[in-house]
């Protein structure tokens, strides 16, 4: 840190005169600059898309920059009723709150026999399955394709469940094996002593403990399951099983020429998103500055 | 003693089966059916190190390596440095700061299949906004079917994600939140410009977090999917493949298995080696990685 600190005085003892002025203004107008092009090109794109979805095929044909003469809701309620978009809605959060939960429950368990037991062979398998963040799913793509057909999983919303808790598998047991240790352990041996046994111990004391983990690691898993595209591709077929982020790849077809349709389905299908990232804005953040390396 | 084992055992073979059956398993299977003439549903054939030999000679190959990697140096030389900048900005808490910096996060978090079907009605070249602004701003002859064109697809697909750095202000301004605020202090009272404190004081301390983003930024680009298929579909020709795309292909169209799953393992390698020499180009270490 000293280190630092002399580096910074001696070099600002050179350029002492250079700031100020001309150039400070200059400086903040960039800066302004900067900020209002992240708002601009985080929001416009989708502001644009939720705009055009009031118009009418008409005025969307017409101009992109118009705004709609007389807002219409059409386009939702014929994307509402010409889809199946409860379904959709429903085999996401199936897919996506069931691999949390179960990747949460299997993984924690893992996570706290690893954290808590030295024995034969526990680093190595800690490492191991820690190892899995460097290797992503996509290669093994085809191979993972065979596996979930081999097991008649295929075409079923169980198929997704074990895919996205695979796909959490680093990130639930670094965060939690990180957490656990962090726990004393005389809470958990006192129980011991009373004759209680580690399910009891794990479920008890130290997972109710593990509560911002557990929420850190869940929020991660949930995003990551629910705006999954490529395995919902690979793995299912038929409407039943369909979720949300890929049902947006038929919607093209389906309403191809029927613009406020078209981009009233792809509102909705964001609406979900926008509305857990505002009611859980500060646990994502958390967990993503948490979980910063994950797969 | 064995009781305890017994649970311990209890306690981690779910996890076991699962890892085993959904990525060790695969992982050896992609392996060793790399080195065979396989369609994905009958025998594979041993053939050696044929389907090796014939990734040079393949066009689509060579060109999905090379999106990969300009995507890469994209991530590491634009995406990432952009991210850094706006976290330098907002930590000096400008006005709105926390709501920009809760947008900047927000296409990072809905699905990216979402983001990649907004950017096909954006760049749509009948009704898209993006030709009809450049049009508006004085270029009124201006026509570019963007997604579809050589000259301007692969700046589309990238257009789609760059400035999306939401993930790399969050980490970014956490670390700059744990710097003791002393040594911005003491270096303004001995008169230097916030700009000084910035390029000599927090940026050399923002090495690690630098390094997680570029590695995060970089195999997150080695995995481009959506931003393709949904968009370009790998098109014009095979200006925008990525090696993902390249691999759904070969095995779900062409089922040619046995090759998909070779470019699978050249993918995985490339994953790895990314890791390993960006970990080391900026020192990351494991209190900053376990942070």
């Amino acid at each position: 840190m000293s280190q630092v600190g002399t580096r910074a005085n001696r070099s600002t003892g050179v350029t002492r005169n250079s700031g100020g002025g001309a150039g400070a203004v200059a400086g903040s107008v960039l800066r302004y600059a900067v900020l209002a092009f992240v708002l601009l090109i985080s929001l416009a794109p989708a502001l644009w898309v939720i705009v055009s979805s009031f118009k009418t095929n008409a005025e969307v044909l017409g101009s992109a920059l118009s705004i709609p003469a007389n807002p219409s809701l059409d386009g939702y309620a014929e994307a509402l009723t010409r889809t199946k978009f409860p379904l959709f809605f429903m085999n996401s959060a199936i897919a996506s709150v069931g691999a949390t939960v179960a990747a949460i429950g299997i993984f924690g368990m893992a996570a706290y026999a690893l954290a808590r037991y030295d024995f034969w062979g526990s680093r190595a398998i800690y490492a191991v399955l820690i190892s899995s963040v460097f290797i992503s799913l996509i290669p093994m793509l085809q191979p993972i394709t065979l596996v979930i057909r081999t097991l008649g999983l295929y075409d079923t919303r169980w198929a997704l469940i074990l895919v996205y808790m695979v796909k959490g598998l680093p990130v639930a047991i670094f965060i939690l094996h990180s957490y656990f240790k962090t726990i004393p352990k005389d809470l958990e041996e006192a129980a011991g002593i009373d004759g209680a046994n580690m399910w009891q111990t794990y479920t008890r004391i130290a997972l109710p403990l593990a509560r911002p983990a557990v929420a850190a690691a869940g929020v991660l898993i949930f995003l990551n399951s629910w705006n999954d595209f490529l395995f919902a591709l690979l793995l299912t077929q038929s409407e039943n099983t369909r979720t949300l982020a890929y049902a947006l790849r038929f919607f093209e077809n389906q309403f191809s020429y029927d613009f406020p349709t078209l981009l009233a389905a792809i509102v909705l299908t964001l609406f979900p998103s926008v509305v857990v990232y505002v009611m859980l804005q500060e646990q994502i953040q958390k967990s993503l500055i948490g979980g910063a390396i994950r797969g | 003693m064995t009781r305890s084992r017994l649970w311990i055992a209890v306690f981690l073979i779910p996890t076991l089966l699962l890892f085993t059956l959904i990525y060790a398993i695969p992982i050896i299977v992609m392996v060793a059916t790399s080195f065979s003439d396989w369609d994905g549903f009958g025998r594979p054939e041993f053939i050696g190190l044929d389907n090796y030999g014939n990734l040079p000679g393949d066009r689509q190959f060579l060109l999905a390596v090379r999106n990969s990697l300009l995507w890469g140096l994209i991530a590491a030389g634009i995406h990432v440095p952009f991210g850094v900048a706006v976290a330098l900005i907002l930590n000096r808490r400008p006005f709105g700061w926390r709501f920009i910096r809760s947008i900047s996060l927000l296409p990072n978090l809905i699905p990216p299949a979402a983001l990649a079907i907004i950017y096909v009605f954006v760049f749509n070249p009948g009704i898209g906004l993006a030709n009809q602004l450049i049009q508006a701003f004085g270029f009124e002859n201006f026509q570019a079917n963007w997604f579809f064109e050589p000259g301007t697809a692969f700046l589309a697909v990238t257009i789609v994600w760059v400035f999306y750095a939401g993930v790399i202000i969050l980490i970014t301004m956490a670390e700059l939140a744990a710097i003791p605020p002393e040594l911005r202090e003491s270096a303004l009272v001995d008169g230097a410009t916030e700009r000084q404190v910035d390029w000599h004081i927090h940026v050399p301390l923002l090495r690690n977090v630098v390094g997680v983003g570029v590695i995060i930024a970089v195999t997150e680009v080695f995995k481009t999917f959506e931003y393709v298929f949904l968009t370009t579909g790998g098109g014009p020709g095979a200006e925008t493949m990525s090696l993902g795309l390249l691999i759904y292909n070969l095995a779900t169209v062409r089922f040619n298995s046995g090759y998909a799953n070779a470019i699978g393992v050249v993918l995985l390698i490339m994953g790895l080696l990314a890791f390993v020499l960006l970990a080391r180009a900026f020192r990351v270490t494991e209190s900053a990685r376990t942070r």
